[in-house]
């Protein structure tokens, strides 16, 4: 990978977690921690990726998600500006393994909405992301032998950059370098797409674009065959 | 019949050339010139759809929009940013030699100067619409754009004032060394390509263009059809780009469209036979690329040369444009269009190719240095200032799309829209998120 191709993705990853510390400081001091959870993975899912001006839009949201909304968003959207302006020296820690521990269900999570994603870990998201990777490198390895061990290795050497969990961060090393052949840990949508993100990235700096975006292609149809895709939009996880 | 008009009548059979000599030739003659010119400019206007059509054709379909949307905004954004201060810059009282300091925010003047500014418009809009080409698939839609504005309002007219800043009063520095660029070979092309160097500098290479070995990768365009037809509207507009620079309707409009024809048929040939020469597979977009480049090349002198060194002219633009591709690619600068060869390399040469072929002064060194000196301020000024400026906005607002952006296509990621949401099933994304 050209360095400033590895800068991008790097960036882009450091970025995220930046981000994450930095809402979950402001949001800590204000929340319950049944909603602080359910906030962060909000954040994390549709607004992590958006401009900083999407901070209203953000407390919107929020106040639409939680079962009791917060009190003074006044207050929230303060604190909000307040910490992603600071340095990362004085945000939290990054509170990915908590967030991961609340979707297997080891922490409670206050929504809304019955059903909610962030309730619960869904599987599916994970088996639908499974095919797809597995498809592409497949068809990397046709065109390109040795190819699928090279991504493997680039994507395993990225996951810590993910803010990935210890435990996760092993199964994803051993599955993408072959040496298992499940995937069981929950994972976020937004850790997936970054995952296939990275691989596509990799896979440009390997063989070029033109035939990754052919092999993604593939991957994709794959994982639009399965009968999981009726209920889990493979599109999703790019 | 009223008595009055039965002795002018009476007049006009009996003594014709004095009654003649009363009309208003001198308005005749503006009316004529305005007319020209308001027509020239229109036909500089349409090849904003000419570079729209090439650089949307030589992209890949999931960014079709985006640069669509980038050549029809810049024309936009360019031409209120002209209007308010670029014009006044370039055109305006140049007492100093290096900037106009009044026509700003243009109103209650003769109505030459408004024909003037429309037409002087239309050629900042094809200096900005020159980068966008070169930036396409991997810049982001609100850093080009201010681009943009920064291009049109700064960059493209102060050096623009050096040599064509004497329409009011003062003279621009260029012009008092006599430096010969009669329609913007150098004012417009080159300034133009140098800008996009800055931006492709900046920007980096598209996501896997250039292998860990330096192999140059193709990334090529999903529709030839619409290049071919924006290189035939491209040509078509240069006769009102070259034609509409004597600012006036005279008869030297004949040499010097014939020159302009000539000069991008040669480009064509040129490149044609280097690629030949050369044993590469002889490419639509090289040839193309090739009469774009003598369009270029021939804008500097096309009042000021006999149609055979327009030919010449043309000719050796088309190798130009081929190895300077080459050469883009040998130091992994990504140009999806090949706008720095073509505008920038055949753009100096065709400034060069006026202070050599220039009629009754043939070969004429003190003409040559004078040109070359034109050619590197036009470098020097352009270059730097759009480098520093491209990395403000870098360091601002971000200059690069993200890479899941430029994975998933910037028509998508820009504009959540789709340019061939029928045939792009495999489009890789069109979810929500």
């Amino acid at each position: 990978m050209t360095i400033r191709e590895a800068a991008l993705v790097n960036d882009a990853a450091g970025d995220l977690i930046r981000k994450r510390r930095a809402v979950y400081t402001a949001l800590a001091p204000h929340l319950k921690p049944t909603q602080l959870f359910a906030a962060l993975w909000l954040w994390e899912e549709e607004f992590s990726r958006g401009p900083s001006m999407a901070l209203q839009a953000f407390l919107d949201r929020l106040g639409r998600h939680l079962k009791e909304p917060p009190q003074d968003r006044r207050i929230l959207h303060r604190s909000l500006v307040d910490t992603l302006g600071r340095p990362e020296a004085e945000l939290a820690p990054d509170p990915m393994p908590h967030m991961l521990e609340s979707l297997a269900g080891k922490l409670p999570v206050e929504c809304s909405a019955a059903g909610d994603p962030y309730q619960r870990f869904d599987p599916i998201p994970l088996r639908v992301f499974a095919e797809l990777m597995s498809r592409f490198m497949s068809e990397l390895a046709r065109h390109e032998p040795g190819v699928r061990r090279k991504l493997g290795s680039y994507i395993a050497q990225h996951l810590p950059r993910l803010g990935l969990a210890p435990a996760e961060l092993a199964e994803l090393g051993q599955w993408l370098n072959g040496v298992s052949a499940k995937l069981s840990r929950p994972l976020p949508e937004t850790m997936l797409r970054n995952l296939v993100h990275t691989g596509y990235v990799a896979a440009c700096e390997y063989v070029g674009p033109v035939l990754t975006d052919r092999c993604l292609a593939q991957g994709l149809r794959a994982a639009e065959a399965l009968a999981e895709a009726k209920d889990y939009d493979p599109r999703r996880l790019l | 019949m009223p008595t009055l008009q039965r002795r002018a009548l009476l007049g006009l059979c009996l003594f014709p050339s004095t009654v003649l000599a009363e009309v208003d030739l001198a308005g005749l003659q503006a009316s004529m010139d305005t007319v020209w010119l308001a027509s020239a400019a229109a036909l500089v206007f349409f090849m904003q759809a000419g570079f729209a059509l090439l650089e949307s054709g030589m992209s890949r379909a999931k960014n079709a929009v985006n640069v669509l949307m980038k050549n029809y905004v810049d024309v936009c954004v360019g031409s209120i940013a002209f209007w308010v201060v670029g014009y006044g810059l370039m055109f305006g009282t140049n007492h100093s030699g290096w900037f106009g300091s009044d026509r700003f925010l243009l109103g209650g003047v003769e109505h030459l100067d408004y024909s003037l500014l429309l037409f002087q418009t239309m050629f900042a809009a094809t200096a900005v619409t020159i980068a966008s080409g070169a930036m396409a698939e991997r810049t982001r839609y609100e850093a080009y754009v201010l681009g943009a504005v920064g291009i049109t309002a700064v960059i493209y007219p102060v050096f623009g004032s050096w040599v064509w800043g004497s329409l009011y009063s003062g003279q621009g520095w260029l012009a008092r060394l006599g430096f010969i660029d009669f329609a913007g070979s150098t004012v417009v092309h080159s300034v133009g390509a140098w800008v996009a160097l800055a931006g492709i500098i900046v920007l980096g290479p598209r996501l896997g263009r250039y292998g860990a070995s330096g192999e140059t990768r193709g990334l090529p365009g999903h529709n030839l059809t619409l290049v071919a037809l924006g290189g035939f509207i491209l040509w078509l507009g240069w006769f009102g780009f070259n034609g509409g620079s004597t600012g006036a309707a005279d008869t030297g409009i004949g040499l010097i469209n014939l020159n302009t024809h000539l000069s991008a048929a040669a480009g064509a040939l040129g490149s044609l036979a280097s690629m030949w020469l050369l044993r590469q597979p002889i490419l639509l977009t090289h040839t193309i690329n090739g009469s774009l480049g003598g369009l270029v090349a021939i804008t500097a002198g096309a009042a000021v040369m006999e149609p055979a060194f327009a030919i010449l002219t043309g000719l050796l633009a088309g190798p130009t444009v081929v190895l300077g591709v080459w050469l883009l690619d040998k130091l992994q600068l990504d140009d999806v269009v090949g706008a720095v060869p073509v505008h920038g390399f055949c753009g100096a040469w065709g400034t060069l190719a006026a202070g050599l072929f220039q009629t009754g002064k043939l070969f004429d060194p003190v003409q040559i240095t004078v040109q070359l000196i034109g050619i590197a301020a036009g470098f020097l000024w352009a270059f730097p200032l759009a480098l520093l400026m491209y990395l403000l906005v870098d360091k601002t607002v971000g200059l690069r799309a993200e890479g899941l952006d430029e994975q998933r296509g910037l028509d998508f990621s820009e504009h959540h829209e789709i340019g061939y949401p029928e045939f792009q099933r495999e489009i890789l994304h069109q979810g929500d998120n």
